[in-house]
């Protein structure tokens, strides 16, 4: 892949929340950092740069017209009012080095070259989805999230055109590999199928429950399978069934927050599916606030440092030796992983290390992830030691008690 | 009770005056206390240290070396050192330099700590509980798992909260008190 021997390096300066982010991209980038500190305004200026004329001949095409007007494109784009993000003559934009501007990219170019690079899966997706009927880009308003608005479409249309007469869309046997499959099964779905119904003469998903004659409705699902859903049928998108194994034009692939509403054992499931995608030759750009990811990418750095075998891997995802298993292990061995550190009063950091034994608490406490539980266990053996302690006047007994005692020895 | 090596007589001179009540404690467990890290391995003595001005290292005992013949297959601890800090009363720690490259180094460390602390119940041991709990005391945490080489064990793991229940923080590559 072209991409491959070029830095991807994506350089941001007072943008929006952000100070100043130096970001080089791994194959596999994870970024975290509380609320509010620009992780979002970060990936979506990553897909603007990459997909410029892209997104502008997707505005085209569903109607909208911006007629030049860079600041009614950005609130289109990132939403309403984000186009004070940008401040001229303060703020500053380099891709691999080369400068440019938000409002240079509120206007299409004449490239050759407008095919979608980077498909992005946004936090937001489960809006994508209204009572189980999948919504197309014009079913949204202006000032929504663009990338909103382009992944439902993209839900959309696969719901339409690849599955529509299927019905079943879950378990599918002809998508994923049944080593991802099975804790998918296990962990997200239990025994119920995700199906497309369409007796009410729309496309509707439904959860298929063994003993019940009607599917459970999207209303009735749980939180987690309202949210699994949509990144479901996304992943779906980006590995076609057969023998194709990727989107040929497709080189990134940006998921927001891909353990939303998941227990653990749901966001190991959703982190098989991503190792899947790097396997698959895709560059994958994630943010998250589970100290589950960062779990993983730290294990794989280890082995990577450590000399871990494919066997490892296995060991850490709970997977059998089959050869597909052995095959994805090798694979995620050889990737590039990196990590950055978004915070609010800061610049970003890189702390793809990750190492609990670092110097920056930014990168031992991974980003606040883990800044907790590391207080929890401080205060505890804190708490301990205390309580296995003796009050201090008994201390000071006990100190006579022994001084008395050796000098009687002594005598 | 085990003998440790050097204090094969279980009757123990008085504590000379002068003597730091680390060495006193060291001598009433029939113990010889170095000065300073003294007792310390060589490799290990930069990586411990007082972040305090003027407070210093009273004296230090290597407790795996003094119960190596006695206990010989047992978990042993390594080291406990006496700190003065300024204007405070002395106390002690305990210091075990030790692996922490996986989350199984942990159930080691653990056994020597349960092995440090039952001696620490010990009649004979009861100055060197007084100076821990003079440690705990001043808000400082006794007990140390020195990393020698690459750490493991993340925060929040379940080892880390095993550790936290012993009343241990996470290996770390240098010891500041």
């Amino acid at each position: 892949m072209a991409t491959r021997k070029l830095p991807n390096r994506l350089t941001l300066k007072a943008v929006g929340p952000i100070q100043s982010a130096d970001v080089a991209f791994g194959d596999l980038t994870v970024i975290v950092g509380p609320q509010a500190t620009g992780k979002s305004v970060f990936l979506q200026t990553l897909k603007l740069v990459l997909d410029r004329d892209h997104i502008h001949d997707t505005f085209k095409h569903h109607s909208h017209v911006f007629n030049g007007d860079g600041s009614a494109f950005l609130g289109g784009y990132y939403g309403k009012g984000m186009a004070a993000a940008w401040k001229p003559g303060v703020s500053e934009l380099h891709w691999n080095g080369q400068a440019s501007t938000l409002p240079e990219l509120a206007k299409p170019s004449k490239a050759q070259q407008r095919k979608e690079r980077l498909f992005f899966i946004p936090a937001q997706r489960v809006m994508s989805l209204s009572r189980g009927v999948t919504q197309n880009f014009g079913q949204f308003d202006y000032g929504d999230p663009y990338t909103l608005r382009y992944f439902s479409d993209a839900v959309h249309g696969l719901l339409q055109n690849d599955f529509g007469a299927k019905g079943e869309l879950f378990p599918q046997p002809n998508r994923l590999n049944e080593t991802l499959r099975k804790p998918i099964t296990q962990h997200l779905y239990g025994a119920s199928k995700l199906m497309v119904d369409d007796k009410d003469f729309t496309k509707r998903l439904v959860l298929k429950v063994p003993g019940h004659s009607e599917g459970l409705p999207y209303t009735a699902w749980s939180a987690g399978q309202r949210e699994f859903t949509p990144l479901l049928l996304g992943l779906y998108w980006l590995c076609p069934a057969g023998g194709t194994s990727r989107r040929d034009d497709i080189e990134w692939v940006v998921i927001e927050e891909p353990e939303m509403g998941l227990h653990p054992q749901g966001i190991e499931a959703v982190l098989l599916l991503v190792l899947e995608l790097m396997k698959r030759g895709y560059r994958v750009v994630l943010s998250t606030h589970s100290p589950v990811v960062l779990d993983l990418v730290w294990a794989l750095q280890e082995f990577k440092t450590l000399g871990g075998t494919e066997a490892d891997v296995r060991k850490l995802l709970d997977l059998k030796a089959s050869a597909y298993a052995k095959e994805l292990g090798e694979a995620v061995l050889k990737k590039d992983l990196k990590v950055y550190f978004f915070s609010r009063d800061d610049e970003v950091k890189n702390i793809s290390n990750l190492s609990p034994m670092a110097e920056e608490a930014a990168e031992a406490e991974w980003g606040g992830l883990v800044g907790f539980a590391s207080r929890t266990g401080q205060v505890i053996a804190d708490v301990v030691n205390r309580a296995e302690a003796a009050p201090k006047r008994q201390r000071r007994a006990a100190a006579g008690a022994a001084t008395a005692k050796a000098e009687v020895s002594g005598q | 009770m085990s003998t440790p090596n050097q204090g094969v007589s279980r009757r123990k001179a008085a504590p000379a005056a002068g003597q730091s009540a680390f060495a006193q404690a060291a001598q009433s467990a029939g113990l010889v206390a170095e000065q300073g890290k003294g007792a310390v391995e060589g490799r290990y003595r930069a990586s411990v240290d007082c972040k305090l001005p003027k407070a210093q290292f009273t004296g230090s005992v290597d407790m795996d070396e003094a119960f190596r013949v006695a206990e010989g297959q047992a978990h042993r601890w390594d080291y406990g050192l006496g700190v003065q800090p300024p204007l405070k009363s002395e106390m002690a720690i305990w210091v075990e330099p030790h692996p922490a490259s996986s989350n199984g180094e942990v159930k080691v460390v653990l056994a020597k700590l349960d092995w440090l602390k039952a001696k620490l119940r010990l009649a004979d041991f009861k100055r060197f509980k007084v100076l821990t709990d003079e440690c705990v005391n001043q808000g400082v945490r006794p007990y140390h798992w020195l990393a020698s080489g690459h750490v493991g064990i993340r925060p929040g793991s379940r080892e880390a909260n095993m550790l936290a229940r012993a009343g241990m923080g996470l290996p770390s590559q240098r010891v500041v008190i």
